[in-house]
């Protein structure tokens, strides 16, 4: 039994495929045999049936072209709030200051909070009665009547965006502050001494710098909204009447309200080639960024 | 710098001291303003566990000075434990989000180990496919796979829940463990060869002591992710009796009319419910920030 | 017993990149060798190929006349001091230092004499119950060869051991290393790029090159009679002066005819030359010249180096050939000045142009 120094016998052929099986096996079958079980089920909307395309017809639906909307308005808004709190906050965490630490750990802590209890302090804070936002609201001043942030179809969708920003701001805040530390120091220094402002050292030095971070943050993290399922159902539901109601919330009563697996396969295949596309688009910008510069 | 001539005698020193007094001023303010901004955005959290200390009696109550509890009011919790099963399924979820991250490690770390010590066919591949794994959204797979822990007897148990909880955790945790060999020299390794160690050996006296903080991270991780899981949890345990805390919590209040003592219940069955992983993750941060830069989050 | 020997040994690596190439080399009981050459020249994968970190693809290595080829390092008693020494980071210098006896099964008691026998050797008896993290470089360095040296095996690997160390401390360790391998009577195999430290440890230096070996020798043979141009250019500081021309006969006597002209008035030797105008490199030592009044060659002195006990002189001769010649400390000459040379016939050397060997002109 040897490792070292025998890498291409046969020794280190088995290990490797001995030591990564057990991953791989699970892999397949809780990811990727059902993934292609809903591709297969997406194509034959009739048991029976040969496989047919009939099924994505159904993409032309309003409900599938609604459920679309908001989850792109959530994937999208969400994102442009986690972008704009997260820049400041990573400039702000990246400066010599007291306390940067526990900062930093502390805008790291809604990735570890259960969506359960996320859910929870948003439906409390929103309450239209007794939460908070409203009470400070009539409090003031600022409000005549009280405003049911979740129940009424103008606010509900924005609600439901601060809710996915604020569990997917550390996402977005780790990339940004990892860019800004990869940032030499030295770049700064040339150009506080060639006289730019704070302004233009952030307009020139520090957002060009960003710029491949942010589109990096910004598609894993709308991809990540577009596609994620418990917030909004522990938040609405997808109500009121259906104003919410995203692609994975569509999937869910898809499959359990209206027994329908074709449907709900082909609104998950959707799901995922969006995703797809969208990383597409990152990996082919960030490609011909790359060509330009040689 | 020659210019000692012209100077008064000692006005150098006193704008030097001068700078560095603003300089420490600046940064003073800053930090204030660092702290304002973090408890700004925790607030959210911070308010359920400021909320779950106020005396359910009065629990809604308009006034806003009662929004902050007056004392250490524990009632809430009573009530959360008195009158539903939380403790129940606090147990349930403990059980399944340990096996996970054992699960997990046993798992992960010979994958990773592989991955960054070993040149095999196929190691592409390997990553490859756990990188795509990774990028697939749970919500299209959950339905298929509850049938295939149907066919395999699976369903409604905590063995095939831990099941799937540890795969999902496989791809990051791997990346994590195996950027962390890559960090242990590998004149390590020779160097016990070399001093008469075997494999296993190696393994045991040079690598496992020396992957200590990568295993916590990937750990804690793999707890984390477990403990927070709903949709799996949701779809996979069908008993009361067998729900995990955040299904039990979501399936206790959901319909109910929420009244003064449910409100307060349900602050303290989420500060409950997020206790364990704020607490695991307040002690890793550290090690579980360095993985998310090597590969991302996903919650 | 510990020999080492190595046969026709072959490594390569992903491939196509050839580390070593055909090397056959013996080391004997309780020799001191140094593997010489450029990073890159294959010496650092031979100390790995005997450790048994490597596995050669062709050859035998031999231990002790037994061919270990298929034996792993934990079998092979041998130690190793890496150039990054390696020290197990959760280890104390006591646990470092006996670790190796441990995995060999060596019962505490005994194990906890040696390792305190060895610390007292090294002067490590404070450190013991320290971390490698809270020690300096040379500690460092010293717990390293203290783990190797417990175990008392029969060869020691030593791959660029003082690379890491400051000039002092380096000059210091060799001579420590020199008086250890004397007292433990070991056979110690080192890597090095190092020159001087080659000349210094060994009784038998091996230059290396490309995979290749280009000498064996002892540090004198080495330096007096390099077998190519390759060696004769990598050791020796300032570097032997190299002069490309031709052997020409002449009326009975030979000269040499390059960017200056040498007669080569041996009364002793006939000159012979091989094949007319066959072209060489003559070389010689900066050591082999003097200054003298009426010499063979004028040279225009463009620095003086100072080393204290010597002084160098450099500069170029009338067709811009750069020369190096040694000077008493006492010289007087300065830079600018034209002086002329005189070198000694006995120590010239001639090479190959095209093949690079040394050759030499009497006996061809």
């Amino acid at each position: 039994m040897r490792a070292a120094g025998l890498k291409h016998s046969v020794y280190v052929q088995i290990a490797g495929v001995v030591l990564t099986a057990p991953a791989i096996l699970l892999l397949s079958l809780v990811v990727v045999l059902p993934f292609i079980t809903a591709a297969w089920w997406s194509l034959s909307p009739e048991p029976g049936s040969g496989p047919t395309l009939a099924g994505y017809r159904w993409l032309l639906d309003p409900a599938f072209f609604d459920a679309f909307k908001h989850s792109l308005t959530i994937g999208v808004f969400s994102v442009l709030l986690e972008l704009v709190i997260a820049i400041p906050a990573a400039i702000l965490l990246n400066q010599a200051i007291p306390g940067r630490g526990f900062c930093r750990a502390a805008l790291m802590l809604p990735w570890a909070v259960p969506t359960i209890a996320v859910a929870a302090a948003f439906l409390w804070l929103a309450n239209t009665n007794y939460g908070l936002f409203n009470q400070l609201g009539l409090g003031l001043g600022l409000l005549n009547a009280p405003i049911a942030f979740l129940g009424s179809p103008a606010l509900a969708l924005p609600s439901v965006i601060v809710a996915h920003a604020w569990k997917g701001l550390p996402l977005v805040f780790v990339i940004i502050l990892s860019a800004l530390q990869s940032l030499p120091p030295e770049l700064m220094e040339a150009a506080r001494v060639d006289g730019a402002g704070r302004i233009a050292q952030f307009t020139h030095v520090i957002l060009p710098h960003l710029k491949p971070s942010i589109a990096l943050a910004a598609v894993l993290s709308g991809i990540y909204n577009f596609s994620l399922f418990d917030i909004t159902f522990l938040l609405t539901g997808g109500g009121p009447a259906g104003e919410t109601t995203t692609l994975p919330l569509l999937l869910y009563t898809q499959e359990f309200k209206a027994l329908d697996t074709g449907r709900a396969a082909v609104v998950g295949v959707s799901i995922f080639a969006a995703g797809l596309m969208a990383l597409a688009a990152l990996a082919w910008s960030s490609f011909t960024r790359e060509s330009r510069r040689t | 710098m020659g210019t000692g001539l012209r100077e008064v005698p000692g006005s150098g020193a006193g704008r030097t001291i001068t700078a560095a007094a603003a300089r420490r001023r600046r940064s003073r303010l800053l930090a204030i303003l660092a702290l304002v901004m973090t408890l700004a955005i925790l607030f959210p959290f911070l308010w359920i566990v400021l909320s779950s200390f106020r005396d359910p009696q009065n629990f809604l109550t308009l006034d806003l000075r009662d929004a902050l509890p007056r004392s250490l009011d524990l009632s809430s919790y009573r009530l959360a434990l008195g009158r539903t099963d939380l403790f129940n399924w606090v147990a349930n979820s403990l059980l399944v989000a340990a096996s996970t991250t054992v699960l997990s490690l046993l798992v992960s770390a010979p994958a990773a180990f592989a991955l960054s010590r070993l040149e095999f066919r196929g190691k592409s591949a390997v990553q490859w496919f756990s990188m795509i794994s990774y990028a697939v959204p749970s919500i299209i797979i959950v339905v298929p796979l509850f049938l295939i822990l149907v066919k395999l007897g699976l369903n409604n148990s905590f063995a095939g829940l831990i099941l799937v909880h540890a795969t999902f955790t496989i791809p990051f945790s791997t990346w994590v463990l195996r950027d962390f060999y890559q960090s242990i020299p590998r004149d390590l390794e020779e160097a016990g060869y070399v001093d008469g160690a075997g494999l296993l050996q190696v393994l045991r006296h040079i690598v496992l002591p020396l992957s200590i903080p990568g295993l916590l991270a990937a750990g804690a991780y793999a707890f984390i992710l477990s403990w927070n899981d709903f949709l799996f949890a949701l779809v996979i345990m069908d008993e009361a009796a067998a729900y995990t805390a955040p299904v039990g919590v979501h399936a206790y209040f959901t319909g109910r009319f929420l009244g003064e003592s449910t409100w307060a219940q349900l602050m303290a069955a989420s500060s409950i419910v997020s206790l364990p992983s704020v607490l695991l993750f307040g002690f890793f941060q550290r090690y579980l920030v360095s993985g998310f830069l090597s590969s991302g989050v996903k919650g | 017993m510990a020999e080492v020997g190595l046969k026709g040994v072959t490594k390569t690596y992903s491939g196509d990149v050839l580390a070593v190439s055909d090397l056959t080399l013996q080391v004997e009981h309780g020799q001191f060798v140094v593997l010489l050459g450029p990073s890159g020249c294959g010496k650092s994968t031979t100390l790995r190929l005997i450790a048994g970190l490597e596995e050669p693809d062709r050859g035998e290595i031999l231990i002790g006349g037994e061919v270990v080829n298929h034996l792993p390092p934990q079998k092979r008693d041998l130690a190793m001091v890496f150039q990054s020494y390696a020290l197990y980071p959760h280890m104390s210098v006591a646990q470092n230092m006996a670790f190796g006896l441990k995995m060999r099964g060596v019962p505490t008691a005994e194990s906890r004499d040696r390792v305190r026998a060895a610390a007292r050797l090294l002067g490590l008896d404070d450190l013991l119950e320290r971390y490698p993290s809270q020690l300096s470089g040379g500690q460092k360095q010293r717990v390293a060869l203290g783990r190797a040296i417990v175990r008392k095996p029969a060869v020691f690997l030593l791959d660029e051991p003082l690379s890491n160390l400051d000039a002092q401390l380096r000059t210091e360790t060799r001579v420590e290393l020199l008086k250890l391998q004397r007292q433990l009577n070991g056979t110690f195999i080192l890597v090095t790029h190092d020159q001087v430290e080659a000349m210094m440890l060994a009784d038998l230096i091996a230059v290396m090159k490309d995979g290749t070996l280009q000498q064996t020798g002892t540090p004198e043979e080495i330096y007096a009679k390099p077998a190519n141009l390759f060696v004769a250019r990598f050791v020796g500081s300032p570097p032997m002066n190299l002069v490309p021309g031709d052997l020409v006969r002449d009326n009975g006597t030979c000269s040499f005819r390059g960017e200056f002209s040498l007669r080569l008035p041996h009364p002793n030797r006939r000159w012979r030359i091989r094949e007319p105008n066959s072209p060489i490199v003559l070389g010689f030592r900066p050591e082999a010249a003097r200054v003298s009044s009426n010499g063979d060659v004028r040279l225009q002195v463009e620095l003086v180096e100072n080393r204290g006990s010597q002084k160098f002189l450099y500069g170029s001769a009338k067709g811009g050939q750069r020369l190096s010649v040694a000077a008493d400390p006492g010289s007087s000459v300065r830079s600018g000045e034209t002086i002329s040379i005189t070198i000694a016939p006995e120590n010239l050397l001639f090479f190959d142009a095209a093949t690079g060997k040394r050759i030499c002109p009497g006996t061809v």
